[in-house]
C-alpha cells in the first residue's frame, strides 16, 4: 500500500542492523525463560509474515494455515521419534536428523498446500476461509483419530532434541540458546526471503490482485494461478515455522497444532501489527507474545485472557483497522508532516 | 484496409432478452471508430464480449496483431485474450486504489512483458521496468501525481489512469468506454487531444463508446450505431448522422 | 432397526439436526439480510443454554419460562452487539466482520466462564416429555421427538412470515437491495437490528433446546459455531430451506457415521463442506431467494 510511511514500509538499514545486532546479543543478557520466549517470537514472526503473504499482500484470509504449521511440526515429530534413531550418524545424528526432518517438514506442509490451494482458489473472500478452515478440520479429525497410528490421537507425543556431538563438541540442541540462535539463522533468511518476494514484481502483482483482481485479469495476469503460487510459497513459510515450534514447545498435539484457534492465530497477530506493512506481522507477534506472557504473571488477568485479547482486537479492528504497524505509520506522516492517508 | 479486430455474427442472450444480436464488423486499424447508440443498445455488453468477461451464445472474435497473425479470441479466458493485444477501458474506474499511479502502471508493465511469476528482481529498483511505466505516464501528462496513490487523484486524474493502464500493455486495440465520463468540457476537450495525439503516435486502434455526439462527430473517422442489440449503421460520419434509421432509433418513429 | 430402515438413527439425526437447524437458521438469516457472518453466533447458542440453567433454578424448575427467557435474552444480547459495534463495520469488507464477531467469541467465552464457571453443567428433562415414546417402531426419547417438531414448526413459521406477510417482504426486499429498500422508506437500522436479534433469538432457543439432551461446558459455543458454518455453507448462505436441509444432513451424518467408525461422524460434514465449496459454491439452496 503506497500509503504507508516510506519510514514504516522500508525501514532504514541502520534500523534493520541495531535490531540485528539486538537480536544476536539478546539470550547473552536475558534469562533462560525469555530466551524461550524471543525464540517463540521469531518463530511466530515468520508464522504470520507467511501467513500475510497470502492476506495482507494478495487479500485471501486463510482460517486453515493451522494444516502447514502442523503437518509440518507432525512431520518433525514423527520423523524425530521412528526415523532418526536409526539414521547412524554417529554423533551428528540429532543435527542432521532435525535439519532432514526440518526439510522434510517444510517439503510436506508444501504438499497439502499444492492440491488444497488448486481447489482453494477458485473461491473467494467468506468461501476461501471456509474451505480452508474445512481442509485444516478435516486433518484435525484425522491426528485425532490416530489416523495410520502416526500421531497418538488426541495425546499427542513429545518432540526432544538431543545433543549433536561435533567433531568433539557437545551442541545441546535442547539448549535454550542454542534452540535460540538455531532459529534465528532459519528465520532470519527466510524473513529475508519474504522481504525480497514482496518487493518483486510477483508481488507487486499479488497486491494488484488484492485491489481488484478482475482489472489484474484484464491486463493479462493469470489470477487464479498466481493465487495458487502464493499460497503454496505461503504454506511454505508456515511449514518452516512449524517446524521450528515443534521440538521447542517439545510437544505436539492436535489441539496444539491442528486446531482452528491455532489458524487464528496468524490472523489475530496480523490485525495486532498491521496487515499492510512487511514488519506489522512483526510487530504483532511481538505485542501477542509478551502480552500474553504479561498476562501469565497476573493469575487475576490470567483467567481472563480471552476477554483481554478480544478487547484489544475488537479496539483494533474498530479503531485502529490498519493495526499497530499503521498507526505508527500515521504518526509518523503526521510527525513529518508528509504525505499521509 | 487492414482489418484489425473483427467479429462474426456475435450473439449473446440472457434468456429471452437479446443483448446483442448478430453482430458483424471489422475494425479498420487506420481509424478511429466509435460506437454509439442510445441506452441500453448493448455497447457494454459487446465490449464484455469482446474481451472474454462474457462468452457469447454464438459468434466469433478474431484479432489481428502487426505481424498480420490473425488470432480468434472466442471463448478464451480474460487474460489470455489481454494478452492477445485487446485491452479495455472501463466506464467505470477499474483500477488499484490503494497503490500508487506509478505502481499502477508498473503493474500493467510487468503483465505486458510477461514478468508476474518473476521472484528475483526488486519492482522499485527495476529501471527499465520503471522508465516504461513513466513513458506512460508522459503520454498521460499524469507525471506529476506519479507517487499519488490513486483514491487520493481528481476524479479526471483517475480517468486518465484507468486510460494509462488500458495503454500501459501496448495493445493492438483499445476500447475505450465513455473515456469522458463524468467531465467536465475542459477536460473533455483535453481527453480528445491526447486520444487523437496517442492515435497517431502509437500503432494501437482505439475503439471508443461515447455519448456525447459532438465529441464523436470531432474524433471518429467511422461510427457504428448499435440499437437494441443490432447493428442498424456503419460508415463515415456523415453518412451515419444522415441515416434514417439511426434518427429513429434516437428518436423514436417520425410520423 | 425396523424392516431394514435405521429408524432409530433417523431419528436421533433429525434430532441432532433439529438443534443445530435453529442455530444454522438465525446465522443464515443474518447472512442473507445484513451481509454478515455473525462468528459468534455459536457464543449465542451458549449462552441461551447457560442462561436457561440459571432461569430454570430461579423459577423453580419451569423449564418452558426458562427457555423462552433465555432465547429473549440471547435476543436482547444481540441487539446491544447490533446496534453498538456491529452496526459500525457494515461498509467495511467481510474479513473485518469476521475479525470482529471473532474477537467477540473471546469475550462471551470469557464473560461465561466467569459467571458461570468452566464445571459441567445439565438441566433435567422437562417432565411432560420425560421419557420414552414409541415412535414408528422404535421406543424414541419424547422430548428429543419435541424438539424435532419445533425444528418442522420454525421452518413453517419462517416461510409462511417470510413469504406472506408484510414485513417477510420488508426483509425479502432489503436483503436483495439494501439502499432501495431505504429510498422506498424502510427503516433500514431498524430493520437490521431486528434481524439481529431474531437471529439471536434462534440461537438463544437453539442453546436453551439443547440442555436436556446435553451437558454442556464453555466449549460448546466453539463446537456449535463450526457446525453451523458447515451447515450454512452447504445449504447455501442466506437460505432457509438450506439451513434445514443442510442442518438434517449433518444430523444424519454425526448420526450415522458413528456406526460407520470413530471419527467418521466428525469427518464427514468437512468432507461434504469441502465438496459443496468445490462443486456447487453457493450451496445446495444457495442462490435462490431465501
Amino acid at each position: 500500500m503506497s500509503d504507508v510511511h516510506p519510514l514504516v514500509e522500508r525501514p532504514p538499514r541502520s534500523v534493520v542492523a541495531v535490531v540485528g545486532v539486538l537480536l544476536v546479543v539478546a539470550p547473552l543478557v536475558l534469562p533462560s525463560f525469555q530466551t524461550y520466549l524471543l525464540t517463540e517470537v521469531l518463530a511466530l514472526a515468520l508464522f504470520a509474515t507467511g501467513f500475510n503473504l497470502l492476506y495482507g499482500y494478495t487479500g485471501l484470509l486463510s482460517f486453515g494455515h493451522a494444516m502447514f504449521f502442523g503437518t509440518a511440526g507432525y512431520t518433525v515429530g514423527i520423523f524425530m521419534r521412528d526415523v532418526a534413531p536409526g539414521l547412524g550418524l554417529g554423533g551428528a545424528t540429532p543435527l542432521v536428523g532435525f535439519l532432514i526432518a526440518g526439510v522434510l517438514g517444510v517439503l510436506v506442509a508444501v504438499a497439502v498446500a499444492v492440491p488444497v490451494g488448486y481447489l482453494s482458489v477458485r473461491l473467494e473472500e467468506i468461501y476461501f476461509a471456509m474451505i480452508t478452515l474445512s481442509f485444516s478440520m478435516a486433518l484435525y479429525v484425522l491426528a485425532i483419530q490416530n489416523y495410520l497410528g502416526l500421531t497418538n490421537g488426541s495425546d499427542g507425543f513429545s518432540v526432544i532434541l538431543g545433543t549433536a556431538t561435533l567433531g568433539g563438541f557437545d551442541l545441546a540442541l535442547y539448549d535454550r540458546v542454542t534452540y535460540y540462535y538455531l532459529t534465528l539463522l532459519v528465520v532470519a533468511p527466510a524473513m529475508y526471503l519474504l522481504w525480497r518476494i514482496v518487493r518483486s514484481p510477483f508481488g507487486l502483482v499479488s497486491e494488484a490482485i488484492r485491489e481488484n483482481a478482475e482489472r489484474t485479469g484484464a491486463l493479462g495476469v493469470g489470477v487464479r494461478t498466481h493465487r495458487w503460487a502464493a499460497f503454496v510459497v505461503s504454506a511454505l513459510f508456515t511449514g518452516v515455522a512449524g517446524v521450528l515450534i515443534a521440538p521447542l514447545h517439545g510437544s505436539l498435539s492436535p489441539g496444539a497444532n491442528l486446531h482452528w484457534s491455532i489458524s487464528a492465530e496468524p490472523v489475530i497477530i496480523t490485525v495486532f501489527g498491521g496487515p499492510y506493512t512487511f514488519i506489522g506481522p512483526t510487530i504483532g507477534a511481538f505485542f501477542f507474545e509478551y502480552i500474553r506472557w504479561g498476562i501469565t504473571q497476573f493469575p487475576v488477568l490470567e483467567a481472563h485472557w480471552q476477554l483481554i485479547f478480544g478487547t484489544l482486537i475488537l479496539g483494533i479492528v474498530l479503531f485502529a483497522p490498519r493495526g499497530v504497524s499503521g498507526f505508527v505509520s500515521w504518526v509518523v506522516s503526521r510527525a513529518t508532516g508528509g504525505e499521509s492517508a | 484496409m487492414t482489418t484489425v479486430l473483427e467479429t462474426e455474427s456475435l450473439r449473446r442472450q440472457f434468456g429471452d432478452l437479446v443483448a446483442v444480436d448478430d453482430v458483424s464488423v471489422a475494425i479498420d486499424s487506420t481509424e478511429i471508430t466509435s460506437i454509439i447508440g442510445p441506452n441500453g443498445a448493448g455497447k457494454t455488453t459487446f465490449y464484455s464480449l469482446l474481451t472474454g468477461a462474457l462468452e457469447p451464445t454464438d459468434g466469433r472474435v478474431f484479432i489481428t496483431d502487426a505481424n498480420n497473425e490473425r488470432d480468434e479470441l472466442t471463448g478464451r479466458p480474460t487474460h489470455e485474450i489481454a494478452r492477445c493485444g485487446l485491452s479495455r477501458a472501463y466506464q467505470i474506474n477499474n483500477s488499484f486504489p490503494g497503490m500508487s499511479v506509478l505502481d499502477n502502471l508498473r503493474v500493467a508493465r510487468i503483465a505486458a512483458t510477461g514478468r508476474s511469476k518473476e521472484l528475483r528482481t526488486r519492482y522499485r529498483d527495476d529501471t527499465g521496468l520503471t522508465e516504461s511505466a513513466r513513458e506512460v505516464l508522459q503520454m498521460m501528462n499524469l507525471m506529476d501525481v506519479a507517487e499519488t496513490t490513486v483514491s487520493n487523484l481528481s476524479h479526471g486524474d483517475k480517468r486518465k489512469v484507468e486510460i494509462a493502464l488500458s495503454l500501459a500493455t501496448d495493445p493492438t486495440v483499445v476500447l475505450l468506454d465513455e473515456p469522458t465520463a463524468g467531465m467536465n468540457p475542459s477536460e473533455s476537450a483535453d481527453m480528445v487531444e491526447l486520444i487523437k495525439d496517442i492515435d497517431e503516435t502509437t500503432e494501437t486502434t482505439f475503439v471508443l463508446t461515447e455519448h456525447d455526439i459532438d465529441m464523436v462527430l470531432d474524433i471518429s473517422d467511422r461510427i457504428l450505431v448499435l440499437h437494441q442489440g443490432r447493428l442498424i449503421a456503419d460508415g463515415p460520419p456523415a453518412t451515419v448522422m444522415d441515416d434514417e434509421a439511426v434518427t429513429t432509433a434516437y428518436l423514436g418513429e417520425q410520423p | 432397526m425396523t424392516a431394514g430402515l435405521p429408524i432409530q438413527e433417523i431419528l436421533t439425526g433429525l434430532s441432532i439436526g433439529s438443534r443445530l437447524f435453529l442455530v444454522a437458521l438465525g446465522l443464515s438469516l443474518i447472512f442473507g439480510v445484513l451481509g454478515v457472518l455473525n462468528f459468534a453466533h455459536g457464543a449465542f447458542y451458549m449462552v441461551g443454554a447457560y442462561a436457561t440453567a440459571s432461569i430454570v433454578g430461579a423459577v423453580g424448575g419451569n423449564f418452558w419460562v426458562a427457555a423462552v427467557g433465555a432465547a429473549l435474552t440471547v435476543g436482547l444480547l444481540g441487539a446491544v452487539v447490533e446496534f453498538g459495534l456491529i452496526r459500525r463495520i457494515y461498509d467495511r469488507n467481510e474479513l473485518d466482520q469476521l475479525i470482529l464477531t471473532f474477537a467477540l467469541v473471546l469475550i462471551i467465552s470469557d464473560l461465561t466462564r466467569t459467571i458461570w464457571g468452566s464445571g459441567t453443567q445439565t438441566v433435567e428433562t422437562p417432565a411432560a416429555f420425560a421419557g420414552n415414546v414409541p415412535v414408528l417402531g422404535v421406543s424414541f426419547p419424547a422430548y428429543r421427538l419435541f424438539v424435532i417438531v419445533v425444528a418442522f414448526l420454525a421452518m413453517g413459521v419462517f416461510w409462511y412470515v417470510l413469504t406472506r406477510t408484510y414485513v417477510g417482504q420488508l426483509v425479502r426486499a432489503t436483503s436483495s437491495d439494501r439502499d432501495m429498500a431505504a429510498l422506498l422508506g424502510v427503516d433500514v437500522p431498524r430493520l437490521y437490528t431486528g434481524v439481529f436479534a431474531v437471529g439471536s433469538v434462534l440461537a438463544g432457543l437453539g442453546g436453551a433446546l439443547t440442555t436436556p439432551i446435553q451437558s454442556f461446558t464453555p466449549a460448546l459455543g466453539d463446537q456449535v459455531i463450526i457446525n453451523a458454518f458447515v451447515v450454512v455453507v452447504i445449504g447455501g448462505l442466506g437460505s432457509f430451506t438450506g439451513a434445514f436441509v443442510g442442518a438434517m444432513l449433518i444430523g444424519l451424518f454425526q448420526s450415522f457415521g458413528v456406526l460407520v467408525a470413530t471419527g467418521v461422524n466428525q469427518l464427514l460434514p468437512f468432507l461434504a463442506m469441502i465438496l459443496v465449496l468445490i462443486f456447487r459454491p453457493e450451496g445446495l439452496f444457495g442462490g435462490e431467494e431465501l
